[in-house]
């Protein structure tokens, strides 16, 4: 992956049926190596704005890679680019978290012979920490343990961007540390992740950037702490928090209360 | 794409993986055994009373064997034991299929009233000799079914849109169409002449006396001919049981395999419909049988699915003859009731689970 391999969103307009849901929203050029987040309150558009980069929902606009536009790529070619990771992970299924990512490699054009992509699958999920799981049920493991499948289903096909929507979600302390700190080491091998995540912390801690969506709309994009501040807190989230440094050269946010009434939010753009 | 060797811990995941593999290839080969198996049973038991050696010189040609043995071996049981054969195949098939695109276990040709639709179709044709213009004679009562299967299922993929099919819910669409074409086959029940009636009612409860060489030929050369594009789309139909979202993200156009997904289930469900009448509980438990025995690894589902119909079709075949010595029940009746604590175990053990 060499080095211009930037990813910039420019004027992006995503569509449900015939509605419009999100943008047009631009991002910031986004280099190999980065790991943005996007941030929001409910509703915002946050899940909405992944959804359109990977292709799921009707988009238009700008979404380069490398100077070319994805959205005018075939699907398949589009989905060997970038990886995604959607909220929602599937129990129930009679399938071992190994066959998972088997079959999201054999999706790939032209597909990989089945035991390059048993043995590619196994390498993920040890490098993942998760070899434990390959050979268990995915309706017999827990939330956490199907969101690390599912991470694991989207690296396996060696995308350059990975966008993950809330990855941290069912997730205890310990495994949310654990995948963000992976995302990091994604990032740091040359890729471009993108994520969702509704805890500030966490988002100031591992991304590079943070991107704030309110109502379908960027309202502020740059590094955390250009971007965490009071006064967005309380016009995005409507809350009255304090933004202050950790001993660990971070920052911290600190609800101390409601600020007047919620923000909109907009419905239709969750 | 750089995959290291695996060794260790890695290794030992390989090969267990690599043994589960051989073992769901086992089963299927299992199934196939018991099925050619069940098939012979099949044709050894009937109220003629032929012991295996007239049935083996009859179907060996061995001019010692009577006449009549021979009628009845090529002319009656052969054509029904295939039939069944090729039934059950189809109709598990077609119910595979439709719960891996609709994202709902109870989803059956059946359940869906797909088959219903394909009978109100086929009710048309042998009542009221409606059909499709430009359509041969013989191919009318399948023709028709196949138009109202098809269309069913496109009613029910259009019902089923926005997450509507991941929930009980298309069930419920489902036993909606089942009780409005019912509806409209008592309907045409109550118009049409006693004759008309009769032919209609018998064809109606799933009977594999019905069964011919040329009957037998088409629901084959349809399976012969679908089975090949279903294992082909095995991959993007296990892709899209991680949901919508998930298979597109991998650049699966979904909408087109959820058509032709339901083009074949239709096709499947329609010519055996239209071959042996309605028949329950086939397209419903098949895959559910074959997803306990080798997962939802659709390269293993699909075909296990496929077998395991065909399995308990042959299975009611031969039952079919023995409930009432002398006298062979429409095979629809056995599978009905054979099937119907089957579909409640099922209901019960998901209920369980959820």
């Amino acid at each position: 992956m060499s080095g211009d391999r930037t990813l910039v969103v420019s004027d992006l307009v995503a569509f449900h049926a015939a509605r419009r849901t999100l943008g047009p929203l631009s991002l910031a050029a986004l280099s190999p190596g980065t790991v943005m987040a996007v941030v929001g309150p409910n509703g915002a558009g946050k899940s909405t704005l992944l959804r359109a980069i990977a292709g799921v929902l009707r988009a238009e606009g700008q979404v380069l890679l490398g100077g070319i536009d994805i959205l005018r790529q075939t699907p398949r070619h589009r989905a060997a680019h970038i990886g995604f990771m959607p909220q929602m992970q599937p129990h129930g299924m009679d399938l071992t978290v190994l066959d998972s990512v088997i079959s999201a490699m054999m999706t790939m054009q032209p597909p990989p012979h089945p035991h390059a992509a048993a043995a590619r699958a196994v390498e993920v999920l040890e490098r993942l920490g998760a070899l434990e799981l390959s050979l268990k049920r995915l309706d017999q493991v827990s939330g956490g343990q199907r969101q690390m499948a599912g991470l694991a289903q989207a690296l396996a096909r060696d995308p350059e961007v990975l966008l993950l929507d809330e990855p941290t979600s069912s997730l205890d302390l310990r495994h949310q540390h654990h995948v963000l700190a992976t995302v990091r080491r994604l990032a740091g091998a040359g890729r471009i992740v993108i994520v969702v995540l509704h805890d500030l912390s966490l988002a100031v801690r591992w991304a590079d950037r943070i991107a704030v969506v309110r109502q379908g709309r960027l309202y502020a994009e740059g590094t955390p702490g250009a971007v965490i501040t009071p006064a967005m807190l309380r016009e995005v989230y409507g809350v009255d928090a304090a933004v202050e440094a950790d001993a660990a050269g971070g920052l911290q946010v600190i609800v101390r209360d409601l600020a007047g009434p919620a923000p909109a939010v907009d419905g239709p753009l969750c | 794409m750089r995959v290291r060797k695996a060794g260790g811990a890695a290794g030992a995941v390989l090969a267990v993986h690599g043994a589960a593999q051989r073992r769901r290839l086992l089963l299927i080969a299992l199934l196939s055994a018991f099925t050619l198996i069940s098939v012979v049973a099949d044709l050894v038991t009937g109220p003629a009373g032929l012991d295996p050696g007239q049935l083996w010189g009859a179907l060996a040609g061995d001019p010692q064997v009577p006449r009549a043995s021979h009628v009845i071996v090529w002319e009656i049981r052969l054509p029904m034991a295939l039939m069944a054969v090729a039934v059950g195949a189809a109709l598990a098939l077609a119910g595979a299929e439709m719960q891996a695109i609709l994202d709902n276990p109870l989803a059956s040709p059946f359940t869906l009233g797909v088959s219903s639709a394909a009978s109100f179709g086929a009710a048309l044709a042998i009542v009221l000799g409606l059909g499709l213009p430009f359509v041969p004679a013989e191919l009318l009562v399948t023709g028709n079914a196949f138009v109202f299967a098809f269309g069913a299922t496109l009613l029910l993929q259009y019902l089923a849109r926005d997450g509507g099919g991941r929930s009980a819910t298309l069930v419920l669409y489902g036993i909606a169409l089942v009780f409005t074409f019912n509806a409209l086959i008592a309907f045409i029940q109550f118009v049409a002449s006693a004759e008309a009636l009769q032919r209609f009612v018998f064809w109606g409860m799933g009977n594999l006396a019905a069964a011919t060489w040329p009957s037998v030929a088409m629901l084959a050369a349809v399976l012969a001919v679908v089975l090949p594009f279903s294992l082909a789309a095995a991959w993007d139909l296990t892709a899209l049981r991680f949901g919508e979202d998930r298979a597109r993200s991998y650049g699966i156009d979904t909408a087109r395999l959820r058509f032709l997904s339901l083009l074949r289930a239709s096709l499947l469900a329609a010519t055996a419909v239209a071959v042996v009448g309605a028949i329950g509980f086939v397209g419903l438990v098949g895959p559910h049988v074959a997803r306990l025995l080798v997962g939802e690894d659709h390269r293993f589902f699909l075909p296990a699915s496929a077998l395991t119909g065909a399995l308990i079709m042959s299975l009611a075949s031969t039952a079919s003859k023995l409930v009432i010595p002398g006298l062979t029940l429409p095979v629809g009746i056995v599978t009905s009731i054979v099937g119907l604590p089957l579909f409640f175990i099922l209901i019960h053990r998901r209920a369980r689970r959820g």
